[in-house]
């Protein structure tokens, strides 16, 4: 029996993937945010290396590894809000929620199915763009310092966060307000003006209150951000880095809690 | 209640839905038997498409019990809605998935083996060769085919269909009654709600009406038409004098020109009467002594027949909005 649901909740799972796989466009659209753009840039670099190495440094390196980690945490969190809240939402507002509803599958399992499947989709593509930029740092460093592997593990690690908490953030708000434009609006202003803004590291006061926010508290998070405590602290998760990650963890569950209530409980 | 509750294939009892201070539907009973089709009919804001939702789950009902296949609700939903296939308000896909693959996410919704019935059903409903196409180039009435098959695949014993045959043109329709009819001699109840009366009197043997969130009649089709009053028309030689012969006979309501422009028989004329009778009368035994009466009165009689009400007619008569 529970073989059986486990075998039914994998089957929806795969039927969510598919929902998201054939739209092409926001397909092409992770594609080049998560991969394209960086992959053009790092090409650039190199050319302009190989064409006139006396001004162009090594395009590889531990900076590039840092500059490209931050460029695919910031455009793979695009990414991540336009596929969550196309997966959050596509079923309500083409219709199809109340046909999948009348099967007399629990609402709670089809919103569940979309969790594992929009990470499906998202994941791969962070792995293996994250895995290019390392190659790519350590096979083009040319002199540069070359990056460490933890460095490679904890900059991936953190771009991987990012856009998973995004991801996940945009599906459940999407499943809430019923909305991909409103949820796709919402969180784009979150990522790009809201949270960068709050975390700027000049204005250091009322840092705990701001750090509610779980934009601030990515940022703080961030190894660039640990980089900079480790100068005071070493390499050790200060207090408030571990109050950032509990932080995020009450933000994601929390609103997974409350996009499946608003599943279970919309009129379709 | 349980006993009736298991030979029906769906019944609600004191059904009440809400929408601020709107009573959308009222106290609704409602006893669909099974292996039948069942009309659902009610003018536009009646309460059809609500009861349906309520029914399935997409809304939650204020008050009232739902039992469908023997199953009550919200208990035994999910086995329940299993053997339950529903187009709600009218069909709707993923217009960028094919119809196929639409198909496969709502057999992947209902799991046990689904999936295995979609091109049976693709076939079933005439759309095999163009089930590899995206929906959004589908037309209205491929829509509609397709919200069938979606509601196959699940082998439904109950079949729940808001009104399924919009968009369809005359040969589509012609099919569409065919399909329900097959779907009933397989043994499965089709429930539909439509505005097209004549379709409903053509596919259905059980109807209910419902007006302003109540079910004003439910019953036998063939019950339901025969309540309405019947009408003999007669074409004979003189209408004026035929008239005055038969407006004194016991059974008959009212005679009138059977033109209907409301003008009073001409004596002397050649024409139609309808002779309309009053309800206890059974209009065959009416026709044969009207015709005997009317002959024997030496006026020449070249036409009689009985003229039954249609569906539509009896609507409207029960009907708030048109039965005033």
């Amino acid at each position: 029996m529970a073989a059986d649901l486990k075998a039914h909740q994998r089957t929806l799972v795969g039927a969510e993937i598919l929902r998201i796989r054939r739209r092409r466009a926001l397909m092409i659209t992770l594609a080049v945010l998560g991969f394209g753009i960086l992959a053009f840039v790092g090409a650039l670099l190199e050319i302009l290396h190989a064409a006139n190495p006396a001004r162009f440094g090594p395009p590889g390196g531990t900076n590039a590894l840092n500059g490209f980690g931050g460029a695919l945490s910031e455009l793979g969190a695009i990414a991540g809000i336009l596929i969550g809240a196309a997966a959050g939402s596509a079923d309500l507002s083409a219709g199809v929620l109340r046909s999948i509803v009348s099967t007399g599958r629990p609402r709670s399992s089809l919103f569940l199915a979309r969790v594992p499947a929009v990470l499906a989709i998202v994941v791969p593509v962070v792995v293996v763009t994250w895995t290019a930029i390392s190659c790519y740092s350590v096979g083009l460093a040319f002199g540069n310092a070359e990056p460490t592997t933890s460095l490679m593990a904890r900059e991936g690690a953190w771009a991987l966060l990012d856009i998973g908490v995004y991801t996940l953030v945009a599906l459940a708000f999407s499943a809430i307000v019923g909305s991909r434009s409103v949820t796709v609006g919402v969180l784009l202003g979150v990522s790009l003006v809201v949270s960068p803004l709050l975390a700027m590291p000049g204005w250091r006061s009322y840092i705990g209150i701001r750090q509610l926010f779980f934009g601030v508290s990515l940022r703080w998070i961030a190894p660039y951000q640990i980089l900079l405590q480790a100068r005071v602290h070493g390499f050790r998760m200060t207090e408030a880095g571990w109050y950032a990650g509990l932080v995020i963890a009450v933000w994601v569950v929390g609103i997974l809690v409350c996009g499946l209530w608003r599943t279970v409980r919309r009129d379709v | 209640m349980s006993g009736s509750a298991d030979s029906a294939a769906l019944s609600v009892a004191g059904l009440t839905k809400r929408f601020g201070s709107r009573v959308v539907i009222d106290g609704v009973d409602l006893s669909v038997p099974r292996g039948c089709a069942f009309g659902y009919l009610g003018p536009n804001g009646a309460g059809k498409t609500t009861l349906i939702r309520t029914v399935l789950g997409l809304t939650r009902p204020d008050a009232g019990t739902i039992n469908i296949l023997g199953l009550e609700m919200p208990a035994g939903r999910e086995e329940a809605l299993a053997k339950v296939g529903a187009i709600v308000d009218e069909p709707r896909f993923h217009g960028y998935l094919s119809g196929l693959e639409n198909l496969e996410l709502l057999a992947a919704a209902r799991g046990r083996g689904t999936a295995a019935r979609i091109w049976p059903c693709m076939e079933r409903v005439g759309l095999a060769e163009r089930a590899r196409e995206r929906v959004a180039r589908y037309s209205m009435g491929m829509r509609q085919r397709l919200g069938v098959a979606s509601c196959l695949i699940a082998d439904p014993s109950l079949l729940v269909l808001d009104e399924p045959m919009n968009g369809l043109d005359p040969a589509g329709m012609l099919e569409f009654r065919e399909l329900m009819r097959s779907l009933v001699a397989e043994g499965r109840t089709v429930m539909l709600s439509s505005h097209l009366l004549d379709e409903v009197q053509r596919t259905c043997d059980y109807v209910a009406i419902v007006d302003q969130g109540h079910i004003v009649v439910q019953g036998r089709l063939d019950d339901l038409v025969r309540q309405q009053t019947a009408s003999i028309r007669v074409v004979c030689d003189d209408t004026g004098r035929a008239a005055s012969l038969l407006s004194g006979l016991e059974g008959i309501e009212h005679v009138g020109e059977g033109s209907g422009d409301g003008q009073p028989p001409s004596p002397g004329a050649p024409g139609q009467l309808v002779v309309r009778l009053g309800s206890a009368w059974q209009p065959e035994p009416m026709a044969a002594a009207v015709n005997r009466y009317l002959v024997q009165s030496g006026i020449s009689v070249s036409g009689l027949w009985v003229e039954r009400a249609s569906l539509e007619e009896r609507f409207l008569q029960l009907t708030s909005r048109f039965g005033a």
